[in-house]
């Protein structure tokens, strides 16, 4: 084993890379309406409509992602290339069609905060789309069948603080989206549905419709596989759930064509993984 | 960064070699173990690491959050990697020193909740709000990640888990014959 060795991202950068650039002088709003599947495959950004300014974006995302520069830095670059292209607030880029005067800090593609959700939810979704695709391999998903749904990051305000209807916290927004709670944990099956109804935006009109991470806006929630022991031992699957399947993979690797294998070749197999066993009791 | 753990396993995996047709698929699975795991330490420990941000009320930036979505694994029959290369786990190997990149001669560190997570270069905030220095020493912090002693835990149990799951089909398989 080699636990010393950095490796590219590869995985992640390619998510990024793969990105088809959209440039638009929409809002959110209007954004929200594209369907899920382009809205996945596009890099955009609300009332963005330089192609070289989502280039830019793209760049400094792989950069941040690569641990290259931190979010402090990253604003600071899309900054200075907004100002390099002569970008003003009232009236979008120049040689572009004019886009509404930005009334808000969100609207204001220089602004840091602006700068800070773009770049942070680019990074999280290219991040969460690597890990959770090569969760779904055969193997993953019998070791660790769940994802677990909860906090990564601190916020001073977590949501559902407010004590506002529309703002409930998300224990509750997982129970309304089909979601069961084990001993308080919010764990469901990989393919479970509740994945996607969590940032439906028919009934969740901050939800993003993504099936990777962040599921909304500048959420501290994101989730983490649950290895097959603790989904077992929570009732989230049971013990036997997958077995026959699994057991042909194994075999399979073990002998090819189990049907051919004798029963002598079987118990030496069985025997060779007992002096394992044995090998790795000595060595802990 | 990178980090050293002391490897007691792979001799055990050698031996095993010519039980094993796809070791990867056990490689596999100790990488896969092992990000879990680092990715579970790392934020259950984040609600105590937000002191700078919060000692001068400000919110935490997520740097903390970008560590723990970046930490990768990769397997192959030869080995299993965990890469961990955000700069928040620069400091769990060694002592860490920043420095201003020439030409600057000072790092601008923020001191209130409005310059906390921006850099003065470029802003409009007025230098009041940090302070300047010409160097930042941090020492090592291990706590970052899992202890070498935890991490070995979890390879020799997935280990274990990997062997019993074989052992457990050759015994279904037997009952068939």
């Amino acid at each position: 084993m080699n636990f010393n060795v950095p490796l590219p991202w590869n995985a992640v950068l390619k998510s990024i890379a793969s990105l088809q650039q959209m440039p638009t002088s929409e809002g959110s709003a209007a954004l929200s309406t594209l369907p899920a599947d382009i809205r996945k495959l596009s890099l955009f950004s609300a009332r963005t409509n330089s192609a070289s300014y989502l280039e830019h974006v793209r760049a400094t995302v792989q950069d941040y992602t690569d641990g290259k520069i931190n979010m402090a830095t990253a604003v600071m670059k899309c900054q200075e290339f907004l100002r390099s292209v002569g970008y003003a607030p009232e009236t979008g880029f120049p040689g572009e069609p004019e886009v509404p005067p930005a009334k808000t800090l969100l609207q204001n593609l220089a602004s840091s905060p602006r700068i800070k959700l773009v770049i942070k939810t680019l990074a999280t979704r290219a991040q969460s789309t690597a890990y959770l695709s090569a969760g779904m391999s055969e193997n993953s998903l019998y070791a660790f069948p769940c994802w677990e749904f909860r906090r990564l990051g601190f916020r001073k305000s977590p949501r559902g603080e407010s004590g506002k209807e529309n703002d409930p916290d998300w224990q509750e927004r997982w129970v309304r989206s089909g979601g069961t709670l084990y001993d308080g944990r919010m764990i469901a099956s990989k393919d479970d549905d509740v994945w996607d109804a969590l940032s439906d935006s028919a009934v969740w009109p901050d939800g993003l419709d993504s099936d990777s991470d962040p599921v909304v806006y500048n959420t501290g929630y994101g989730r983490i596989e649950v290895p097959r022991r603790v989904c077992i031992d929570l009732g989230v699957i049971d013990e036997d759930e997958d077995v026959p399947a699994h057991d042909v993979t194994l075999l399979g690797q073990m002998f090819g064509d189990p049907d051919k294998a004798t029963l002598g070749q079987i118990t030496a197999k069985r025997q060779a993984l007992l002096d394992a066993l044995a090998s790795l009791g000595e060595a802990a | 960064m990178s980090f050293d753990l002391a490897d007691r396993v792979t001799p055990v995996l050698d031996k095993m070699q010519a039980t094993l047709a796809d070791r990867a698929a056990i490689h596999d699975a100790i990488a896969e173990s092992v990000q879990a795991q680092c990715k579970e330490y790392v934020a259950a420990d984040a609600p105590n690491r937000h002191g700078s941000a919060l000692a001068l009320g400000a919110n935490p930036t997520g740097f903390l959050e970008g560590a723990i979505n970046g930490i990768t694994r990769q397997a192959d029959e030869n080995e299993a990697t965990i890469s961990a290369t955000h700069p928040w786990f620069a400091r769990v190997g060694h002592d860490v020193d920043i420095y201003p990149l020439p030409p600057n001669q000072f790092l601008a560190i923020p001191i209130s909740a409005e310059s906390y997570g921006i850099r003065l270069r470029g802003s409009d905030l007025p230098s009041s709000l940090y302070m300047f220095v010409r160097e930042v020493h941090q020492k090592q912090d291990r706590g970052r990640l899992p202890s070498d002693e935890d991490i070995s835990a979890e390879v020799f149990l997935t280990v274990k888990e990997q062997l019993f799951e074989r052992l457990e089909a050759l015994d279904r398989l037997i009952l068939t014959r």
